[in-house]
């Protein structure tokens, strides 16, 4: 079978592969990070955050040694260091502590908990703090010291916490569900950049003047050359997807079981043909190529950030997360959240493929357009030269 | 003199004409951190609240309606669960006292937090003592440090460097077997050293001007002051300009390869380092800082971005002098070398 047109294809896709390479290797190393640094933690029993605190205090103080041993029956990490407010503020900066503890020399004055007070974390940090402080001060006896064995035996007593463990449906470990998710939301962006990058500029070659008049003046059916180029398409958005989803093995491997493995792969597919049709409607909407490698980078970029590839979604504002909803990425991270059971994945994947019927609707409309403008700039430019103008 | 101020002319408005250049150093910055502020906005304007369901009869639950960081929403038993595993609260406050929650986080710890607490206040009443509720035993000192300021400072540093695409352009338009451009320039007597200096000084202008415009547009439109500390600032955009383009004419000079290759590589490098200083989140930038640290400590990115956060949101001038001196003296040395690989050749053909 002579397929022409498919070999120019794949011809030109070698010639401008080195657009995408980078993206491969940059995922590649991306994939590794992510698999060291988030670790499975298989527990089902609840367990309290673990800070990592600086208390900087003078060696003599009850107050502060009091809190440390408090804060470290906790299991927190305490690190006991001298530091002014600029070295304090500069642990945080460099996230080595979560949160710092400045001691004053006098106890009249209150300590200062240093840590960023718009996160849960930080509230977290001042919130045990003043709790802490006052307890203790609840325990001061009248001779001004403290019973501590009563202040101790009080601060032991906690809330009974358990964890809701769903008993239907559920295959896969919660715990290992988020670096699942940035792992795929990783892939997705990749894949996003090299679909957008590549099948525009390869089209942008067959519709060049020289090419695009021998193409139609050519023994060469117009169907087959549409089908062929479709199929080119498909090759390079498949082939890209099922290496990126090799790669993201490298993470998903510790985390996942074969069902979600399953699930997921499933998902990245219909993400994948969302992705297809999004490339053709590029491809119609212009022929520049300093446009195409603009709109591609703005476009994979920006998609990735408002649906929340790059950040947890719940971490979104929400007007921005509104936004998002009209495109099919939102879709396809929010099922990964919900990877651990069919029913809740099935929705999303369900609206991924409205969006891709709805988006391989207007590249067909737009395609349809494009050919007709080309077509007529064509007559026009041919008539003008055969005036002699 | 005259000659230097022409080609320095002639390479600005080479670059103000070209429309591709214009998009990736002016318009795609604005749009990278509009999408990034846009973003993490959500998370940085206040401490959100905690949705917790409170099932009736909770001996606490009068209490726990009046605590600000709780969202309290009172459902029975089914209901209740029904919204902890549509991810509509954080956990349940059962009648029977026990806290149930989804899983571990920092959410469900400040839950646990406040549970334990509110038990340890009814111990401590019962133990015939009492608490003094009116008075603040410790002061919070805030600081702005979340992944806003580190994502927007690392895309600063990324973009500081993006003098690199200059540097690699000034080489091929006077190295003679790189593009045709440069062969029928060589043919001319046109300074070598006066083309380059003019380019090496324009570009350096260029690029500290579309950082100090990104500075602006953050501290007018977004409200983030990276210009707190403006002098410094300044200098260290113009050190990070000045090795972003030594880098630059080194990786143009260096090897035969053709732009396109040399473009994506820069790409590449940038995206890399960038997401190293937490462009892309902080796990990223932690895994790094505790496995490879040596790596961020001379990662440029890293440099430019954690010195602009220290000089503007911290005050400290920790490291600065070190870091412009080893952007000075690293660009002097990369500009030198490239100009050894672009010294005048014959060449048999081009």
């Amino acid at each position: 079978m002579n397929m022409t047109v498919l070999k120019t294809y794949m011809k030109l896709l070698v010639k401008n592969s080195y657009a995408v390479l980078p993206y491969f290797v940059i995922f590649m190393v991306l994939a590794v990070l992510i698999g060291q640094s988030f670790g499975g933690d298989p527990t089902r029993t609840f367990q309290v955050t673990k800070m990592k605190v600086v208390i900087s205090a003078s060696s003599e103080n009850a107050e502060a040694d009091d809190f440390a041993a408090w804060l470290e029956s906790r299991g927190h990490e305490v690190i006991h260091q001298t530091l002014t407010e600029k070295e304090a503020r500069e642990e945080i900066f460099l996230e080595r502590a979560d949160a710092t503890y400045l001691f004053p020399n006098e106890e009249k004055e209150s300590p200062v908990v240093l840590a960023d007070q718009k996160s849960s974390a930080g509230y977290y940090a001042g919130a045990m703090a003043e709790a802490f402080f006052r307890f203790r001060e609840a325990y001061r006896l009248e001779d001004g010291s403290i019973d501590r064995a009563s202040l101790f035996e009080t601060l032991e007593q906690e809330m009974k916490v358990e964890v809701d463990v769903p008993d239907d449906d559920v295959d896969g470990l919660a715990s290992g569900l988020s670096s699942v998710v940035a792992s795929m939301s990783g892939a997705a962006y990749v894949l996003m950049a090299v679909s957008f990058g590549v099948l525009p500029l390869v089209h942008e070659a067959f519709t060049r003047p020289g090419i695009f008049e021998r193409s139609i003046s050519s023994p060469y059916r117009i169907s087959k050359r549409v089908f062929e180029l479709y199929l080119g398409s498909g090759i390079v958005v498949f082939v890209s997807a099922a290496v990126l989803f090799g790669l993201a093995q490298i993470t998903l491997h510790r985390q996942v079981t074969a069902g979600q493995l399953g699930r997921l792969a499933v998902n990245y597919l219909v993400f994948a043909l969302c992705v297809l049709a999004i490339s053709n409607i590029i491809s119609s909407l212009t022929r520049n190529r300093a446009a195409i490698s603009a709109i591609s980078t703005v476009f994979s970029l920006g998609l990735s950030f408002i649906s929340g590839a790059f950040l947890p979604q719940e971490l979104v504002s929400e007007s921005v997360l509104r936004v998002s909803k009209a495109f099919p990425m939102f879709y396809f991270i929010r099922a990964n959240r919900n990877s651990l059971a069919w029913k809740d994945m099935v929705p999303d994947i369900l609206i991924q493929l409205v969006f891709f019927a709805v988006y391989f609707l207007i590249a067909v409309v737009l395609q349809r357009f494009a050919g007709r403008a080309r077509k007529t700039i064509k007559t026009a430019t041919s008539l003008a030269s055969d005036i002699g103008v | 003199m005259k000659r230097f101020f022409s080609h320095m002319a002639l390479n600005v408005k080479m670059s103000l004409k070209d429309k591709s250049t214009l998009f990736w150093s002016f318009i795609y910055p604005i749009l990278l951190l509009s999408l990034m502020a846009v973003a993490f906005s959500g998370i940085q304007s206040e401490q959100k609240s905690i949705a917790v369901a409170v099932e009736p009869g909770h001996p606490y639950a009068d209490v726990l309606r009046q605590i600000d960081v709780l969202d309290v929403k009172d459902a029975e038993c089914d209901e209740a669960l029904k919204l902890l595993r549509d991810k509509d609260v954080d956990g349940i406050y059962r009648a029977d006292g026990v806290l149930l929650v989804r899983g571990k986080g920092m959410n469900e710890t400040v839950l646990s937090e406040i549970g334990s607490e509110l038990k340890k206040v009814g111990s401590v009443y019962a133990s015939g003592r009492s608490l003094d509720f009116t008075r603040k035993y410790v002061e919070r000192g805030d600081q702005e440090q979340g992944m806003l300021y580190v994502t927007l400072s690392a895309s600063i540093g990324m973009f500081a460097l993006y003098g690199y695409f200059s540097g690699i352009s000034i080489v091929h338009h006077v190295q003679a077997n790189l593009s045709s451009l440069a062969a029928r320039l060589s043919t001319t007597p046109i300074s070598r050293l006066s083309y380059v200096s003019a380019g090496l000084v324009s570009g350096v202008a260029m690029s500290s001007l579309q950082t100090i415009g990104l500075l602006l547009y953050l501290k007018w439109v977004w409200k983030i002051d990276y210009l707190a500390d403006p002098v410094r600032t300044l200098l260290l955009v113009l050190t990070a300009s000045f090795f972003g383009i030594a880098i630059g004419l080194f990786i143009g000079a260096s090897n035969r390869w053709s732009l396109k290759a040399k473009v994506p590589l820069g790409i590449a490098l940038m995206l890399l380092l960038s997401a190293a200083s937490g462009m892309m989140g902080p796990g990223f930038r932690l895994y790094v800082e505790n496995n490879l640290p040596w790596l961020n400590r001379y990662n440029p990115v890293n440099m430019i971005s954690r010195t602009i956060y220290r000089l503007n949101v911290l005050g400290s001038t920790k490291e600065f002098t070190e870091n412009i001196l080893i952007f000075v003296v690293a660009g002097l040395i990369l500009c030198i070398v490239s100009l050894i690989f672009m010294r005048k050749r014959q060449f048999k053909s081009l």
